[in-house]
């Protein structure tokens, strides 16, 4: 990663706060400013009611900022309507959760499959292939058509890994990608996301309390009360 | 891999989560699609029946009274290519000769082979010999008669001159064929339900050998009834054909008229059987020659000069007499010893109605004498009065009123035997018939001054051709057609059904809302993760949609299936229990394709509905909600997610239980829970509902006591605040819970037991619970208050106002009673004990045959019957519910019908009419009500001649025992049927103690008549049974409902439980022991279901307080308790079930999430 690669996410003091009719105002986050350069990984840590969750929810499009600017390759997603902010987290941005959140219906092909089901309704014959290479990378390819509930925690979290992949997107989110797993099993999830990263130059976003997880990533960011308190401890 | 394979890879595997949706869907589906086939065979077995009663008939023709020649029919078969048959169809009664059994209202035909042919199954005889009678399957059955039995019938004898005419014999009003033998009795289809009138109780048929019926009456060679089979080749118009084959061929007998050549005069005359001419006879008759003269010769009482009188006698009128004047023949002339310029009185009887006899006295002068060998001495001029002409003795005559024999002397006698009936005076023809004519006609003969075979050819072929057919009351009918339109607009069983299902339809909905509900809510992530993936959430909830359109499709298949055997089950209940709903049809499994379709259908758009319903709720959630598992259910004090959110930002309350994860919403509804200071400083929340609940009690609370001092006992009225204290118990309800659910509530610590802890559980889910509580509440005071629709007829039974007019008997005759049964005499002639009639009076309604239009009959009643009947002898009877605009009820509303005509300028082819409120509804319109008759419409009838007129509804009394019928007044019923004659239905007022006395007394004097008696209480309480039926039915179905929707509080637990693992894991592991664990939960769910149940019934015994106050109240506790107990009961099971499902295995592994 260099200074001019360029700049895959950039927010610009970023506010959240949450109404109410009957109370003040709650403040979220306040004043959140964040670039984020192609290939760059970045880790965002802090106590519980920090702002963490809500942060990643806006910059995911999940949630809208109450101030500020969010562009996402130069696009400002702050003023984008649902159905097209829905056609950026597709294309663009890629999701891996606490829990995996596979499909427990779908085999492990068709749950990485499912993002590209957005276009057309119909997984394209390429995403196939490249869910299948992928899905060999990250060493299942022997587990195509295993149902969810036959992985393991650390399988489901690696098919989660290859659905945020499935699309190539500019930007992977992670929440807690290792909170619900074993130690051993999180350290090869951090890996592998730290991999993918180095070898792919893919953005990557890690909202997590492991200090493990967060000690791979090349940027750490603290947030206190709704607010970066300071750079890459 | 494509959206579709994964919506099918998610519907196969949540398939078990499905399972209780898909049952739910199939159980409405099941409802609606038995509820059609029902409707399919009531309609079946109707159309089976009207196949039956008419065979291959098409048309019919049927001229009651006016008979015409059995051989017509013979001579119109070939002109029609179709099988005709002629029958004589004549009302009668059948006994057996031991006495032990008899039938009244039997139909008695006589019948050839013709008429077998047009029977569906021909039956196992060719014809029926002499002395034979053959007896369809009922009659068979009410005589208790077999094969070879012996029956002996009394039959209505047709008189060609009314009965109710002056001169009309009383001793041939009926014919007896006695000593018959059964040789067979005849299946519905072998024509033993043959009737051209549509109803689905087949009637007493007796058929014996038509010459033999004929010989009977002495009308050989005569029929009024001729029937016409379905031709070969179809005719675009085969009642036209029939009636233009029927000008072609019929002749002057057919129109009851005679021409004859008179013995020793140059002249032709017609006359007829009937006495008078009929007006449209005679008017063809003097169009048919310029030189035609009229003559009308009358009976006449005495024929008086001073103290010299001669009795009995016919009198003439003729043109050529002077106005006042009165010519006597030699012979009266010698024995009144009377002169030219004498003055003569002349007395003759009138009939007015209720053939009461008025003497009248017209007096004249003599304005010459007649010699006897005079030309105009002529014995032909007196008609063949039916009692006298072929007497032997002036004391054998039967003239139909009482005769002083004693005034006939012997000199009397002797011009009988000589001159017969040679008229003894003659008066103008102006004045004959200005005093002797009557609704009957106003001539007797018209002579033509002509002679020979080919003057009288010529003459009947001008008269004919002056004639309708129609005129002489022969008229085809489609009666084919007619049966086709009764069963296709009969009473819709699938739409009664449907409704009737309504309860069982609705607890279906809930369940398919309440657990399609769950299954999104159980897979809230999994749509969260597609929404954060980017898949558009349009096509998400297209997704979800179509799987919900599967779990439709195939419940919808299931419940198609279910639906016939729902259909069954209905049918069965209709032919046993529920029998009096359809008279006691028998009725048969009829299923079209188009029902099952539809019901498929309307099942699956029902479901598919409830499902968009239900997924509505997703298009408000956002994929950060749905991902973090967030539920809908809309927290108590916020309106919007965020507001639950900024609650827990600001309230101090600790970290959630372990397992939960963070979530905005669960954190909103703990700080409901357990936060002390949620809710402060803001209005309560329940405050709005406690408050109306409050409100609405104390307005109910004072109604009742309001209605109670009153002694206001309208059913209305307690209905009305029942459901207002079913109303205020549920606002009530909802406050209690939302209050419970109030943190300011919760935050007292002291008053903190495990009972009150479940109380408060149960208010977590408040939606829940209230649709929970507000089922069972409004389930059970439905099901427990309609009771209050069950009439009674025997409460005020005795009242005027009543269904019953307050009369005790209600009785209808086969064979008409043509003398006025409140007169003494008259009494005296039928031999009725006078003490025994002592306070005794009647009602008379002249009856018009048509098709019952009441509750009792399936069939859509095509021409009701019309009852005709002096509007003021019902004077306060019964109870007017509507006179229409325009007219002025005044103090008795049935005067409406003699002042309709005037007030309302109605034209001469109208006819008031007043009817029951019921048979406007719903009997005319075979129950729907956009076809219901108000006041102001019309209905088309046609008259005795074949004229068509209508019936306008001026009044409407509530439902009574006349229903069934349509109400004239007598002076229009006889101008439109004049041949009716007689009273055949019968009101009776007497004193109740002696009623059974009374009863048997009309019975035995009146027998001949065949009389069916009824206690007006009992007649109203048939009718009412049919509604009191449907309420029944509605609650049986509608308890069935209860009980599928007791299942919904039992998923409602089973879910709340699952979703509160971690809670009672949180119990557990404090040191509670399992089993006080599922007492808490069961305590959380009992206070729910008692308390919807009780707000129900308690609501409902306001309703239905009047009636259950009632001394002949004849609440069905029973059944209600039954009811209640059982969902009490299964509503219980469910929830234990449910609880211990949700408790089994180590409650702390919910300590692990869900």
């Amino acid at each position: 990663m260099a200074a001019d690669d360029p700049v895959v996410l950039s927010l610009e003091d970023v506010h959240k706060q949450y109404e109410s009719t009957d109370r003040e105002p709650v403040p979220v986050l306040r004043g959140i400013s964040l670039t984020v350069r192609r290939g760059e990984s970045v880790a965002v840590i802090g106590p519980s009611g920090s702002g963490k969750s809500t942060l990643l929810n806006i910059l995911g499009s999940l949630d809208s900022p109450t101030r500020g600017s969010i562009r996402l390759d130069g696009q400002e997603l702050a003023d984008l309507p649902e159905q097209e902010l829905a056609s950026v987290r597709n294309k663009k941005i890629g999701f891996i959760f606490q829990s995996h959140h596979l499909l427990p219906q779908c085999s492990v092909l068709e749950n990485v499959l499912v993002p590209t089901l957005a276009e057309n309704g119909k997984a394209p014959a390429e995403a196939v292939e490249r869910a299948k290479q992928l899905l060999e990378r990250v060493g299942l390819g022997h587990r195509l058509t295993h149902r969810p509930a036959q992985l393991s925690g650390g399988e489901c979290q690696r098919v989660a890994v290859v659905r945020a992949l499935i699309n190539q997107p500019s930007l992977i989110l992670a929440d807690e990608p290792t909170g619900a797993l074993d130690h051993s099993t999180a350290g090869a999830l951090a890996d592998l996301l730290v991999e993918l990263n180095r070898d792919d130059q893919v953005t990557l976003i890690v909202v997590t309390h492991s200090a493990e997880l967060a000690a791979k990533m090349g940027v750490i960011r603290q947030l206190i009360d709704g607010q970066f308190v300071a750079d890459n401890i | 891999m494509t959206t579709l394979s994964l919506v099918l890879k998610s519907f196969r595997f949540y398939a078990r989560s499905h399972a209780g949706t898909m049952l739910g869907v199939a159980v409405g589906a099941m409802v609606l699609v038995g509820a059609l086939l029902v409707g399919d065979s009531v309609r079946g077995s109707l159309r089976g029946m009207a196949e039956a009663r008419l065979g291959r008939v098409e048309l019919a023709l049927h001229s009651n009274d006016r008979l015409f020649r059995a051989k017509l029919a013979d001579e119109l078969r070939p002109e029609l290519g179709t099988d005709t048959a002629a029958l004589l169809q004549l009302p009668g009664l059948a006994r057996r000769p031991s006495g032990k059994s008899r039938a009244n209202n039997v139909i008695i035909m006589g019948v050839d082979r013709a008429f077998w042919e047009l029977a569906l199954e021909a039956p196992a005889f060719d014809e029926i010999p002499d002395d034979s009678v053959v007896l369809n399957e009922r009659l068979a059955l009410q005589l208790n008669v077999t094969k070879g039995s012996i029956v002996n019938l009394r039959v209505h004898n047709p008189s060609q001159l009314s009965r109710d005419a002056p001169m009309a014999p009383v001793e041939d009003a009926t014919a007896t064929l006695a000593q018959l033998e059964v040789i067979a009795i005849v299946t519905d289809a072998q024509f033993g339900r043959f009737s051209l009138r549509a109803s689905q109780v087949p009637p007493y048929n007796a058929f014996v050998p038509l010459g033999q019926l004929q010989e009977a009456i002495e009308k050989p060679g005569m029929a009024n009834l001729m029937l016409v089979g379905q031709a070969t080749k179809p005719s675009a118009d085969p009642l036209g054909q029939a009636q233009a084959a029927l000008g072609k061929h019929w002749q002057l007998a057919d129109a009851q008229a005679q021409l004859q050549q008179l013995p020793g005069d140059n002249s032709i005359e017609l006359r007829s059987p009937r006495v008078f001419l009929d007006p449209p006879l005679a008017k063809a008759a003097l169009a048919a020659d310029p030189d035609a003269t009229e003559v009308l010769t009358y009976f006449v009482n005495k024929i008086r000069l001073g103290e010299k009188s001669t009795p009995y006698s016919m009198a003439t009128a003729l043109a050529g007499f002077e106005p006042g004047t009165v010519w006597l023949n030699q012979w009266t002339a010698d024995d009144l010893q009377a002169t030219v310029g004498d003055k003569v009185e002349l007395s003759y009887y009138t009939v007015g109605t209720m053939r009461q006899l008025e003497e009248r006295t017209g007096a004249f002068t003599v304005g010459g004498v007649i010699a006897m060998d005079d030309p105009r001495s002529d014995v032909t001029l007196m008609p063949d009065f039916p009692g006298m002409t072929d007497s032997e003795n002036c004391a054998d005559w039967d003239t139909g009123f009482p005769m002083d024999l004693d005034a006939i002397r012997d000199k009397d006698e002797d011009y009988w035997d000589e001159y017969k009936g040679t008229p003894k005076a003659y008066i103008s023809l102006a004045t004959g018939k200005e005093i002797w004519s009557n609704r009957f006609g106003e001539l007797t003969a018209v002579r033509y001054p002509q002679n020979g075979e080919a003057a009288l050819e010529q003459l009947g072929r001008v008269l004919l051709g002056n004639l309708n057919p129609e005129d002489a009351g022969l008229a085809f009918q489609s009666v084919r057609a007619q049966a086709s339109s009764s069963v296709d607009n009969a009473i819709n069983f699938g739409q009664l059904f449907m409704s009737f299902s309504f309860f069982l339809i609705a607890a279906a909905v809930m369940l398919i809302s309440l657990l399609f509900q769950f299954t999104l809510e159980k897979r809230t992530r999994e749509t969260g993760t597609l929404l954060a993936l980017g898949i558009p959430a349009g096509r998400v909830r297209r997704m979800l949609l179509l799987e919900g359109g599967l779990i439709a499709l195939v419940g919808c298949l299931v419940g198609a299936v279910g639906g016939s055997l729902f259909a069954k089950a209905m049918l069965h209940a209709l032919s046993t229990n529920w029998a009096e709903a359809v008279a006691s049809a028998t009725l048969t499994y009829h299923g079209t394709t188009a029902s099952w379709a539809t019901g498929a259908l309307a099942g699956f758009c029902v479901a598919l509905g409830t499902i968009v319903w239900a997924l509505r709720r997703l298009k408000r959630q956002t994929a950060r909600e749905l991902l973090a598992g967030e539920s809908q259910e809309i927290p108590v004090h916020g309106k919007s997610i965020t507001k639950s959110f900024c609650k827990t930002a600001l309230s101090p309350c600790p970290s959630p239980p372990p397992g939960e994860r963070e979530s905005e919403k669960d954190v909103g509804v703990h700080a409901n829970s357990y936060s002390p200071t949620g809710g402060v400083g803001g209005r309560r929340p329940d405050e709005g509902e406690a408050t109306a609940g409050i409100i609405l009690s104390c307005i109910t609370l004072g109604l009742v006591i309001w209605l109670l001092v009153k002694g206001e006992q309208s059913p209305g009225m307690f209905f009305a605040t029942g459901a207002m204290l079913l109303l205020s118990g549920l606002a009530l309800a909802s406050a209690r819970l939302k209050r419970l659910a109030n943190a300011s509530a919760l935050g007292q610590a002291d008053g903190l037991t495990l009972r009150s802890l479940g109380r408060r559980n149960a208010a977590r889910r408040r939606r829940r619970s209230m649709a929970t509580v507000g089922m069972l509440a409004c389930g059970s005071f439905m099901i427990a208050s309609i009771g209050v629709f069950q009439k009674d007829a025997h409460v005020d039974a005795a009242k005027a106002a009543s269904g019953t007019g307050g009369f005790e008997l209600m009785g209808e005759a086969g064979i008409a009673v043509v003398h006025d049964l409140n007169n003494a005499t008259h009494r005296e002639t039928y031999g009725l004990d006078e003490e025994l009639m002592e306070g005794v009076s009647f009602v008379p309604f002249r009856l018009r045959d048509g098709d019952t239009a009441n509750c009792l009959n399936l069939n859509l009643a095509q021409e009701p019957r019309l009852l005709g009947v002096r509007p003021e002898m019902l004077t306060d009877k019964f109870t007017f519910t509507g006179t229409l605009d325009g007219l002025e009820a005044g103090d008795d509303p049935w005067l409406i019908l003699n002042r309709a005509r005037e007030a309302l300028n109605l034209p001469d082819n109208v006819v008031p009419v007043i009817a029951d409120q019921s048979v406007m509804m719903w009997a005319l319109s075979g129950g729907d009500p956009m076809k219901s008759k108000k006041l102001g419409d019309t209905l088309d009838y046609t008259d005795e001649h074949g004229n068509a007129f209508k019936v306008k509804f001026v009044g409407q009394i509530a439902d009574s025992i006349l229903q069934g019928n349509l109400i004239i007044p007598e002076s229009d019923f006889i101008k439109r049927f004049p041949g009716e004659s007689g009273y055949r239905v019968f009101l009776v007022d007497a004193p109740t103690a002696g009623i059974t006395k009374t009863r048997e007394e009309l019975g035995s004097a009146l027998e001949d008549h065949g009389f069916e008696w009824i206690k007006a209480p009992e007649r109203l309480g048939q009718l009412n049974a049919v509604q009191n039926t449907y309420l029944k039915t509605f609650q049986l179905l509608g308890g069935l409902g209860l009980l599928l929707g007791s299942l919904g509080l039992g998923i409602v637990v089973l879910r709340n439980v699952q979703e509160r693992k971690s809670e009672l894991a949180l119990l557990r592991a404090v040191g509670f022991e399992k089993s006080a664990i599922k007492r808490f939960v069961l305590s959380e769910y009992f206070g729910l279901l008692v308390g919807g149940l009780l707000i129900g019934t308690v609501a409902a015994a306001l309703a239905v307080l009047p009636t259950m106050l009632s001394p002949t109240a004849d609440v069905p506790y029973a059944l209600l308790g039954a009811t209640l107990g059982g969902v009490l009961l299964l509503a219980g099971v469910w929830t234990w079930i449910a609880t211990n499902l949700s408790l089994r295995g180590n409650l702390l592994d919910g300590f692990r999430g869900d």
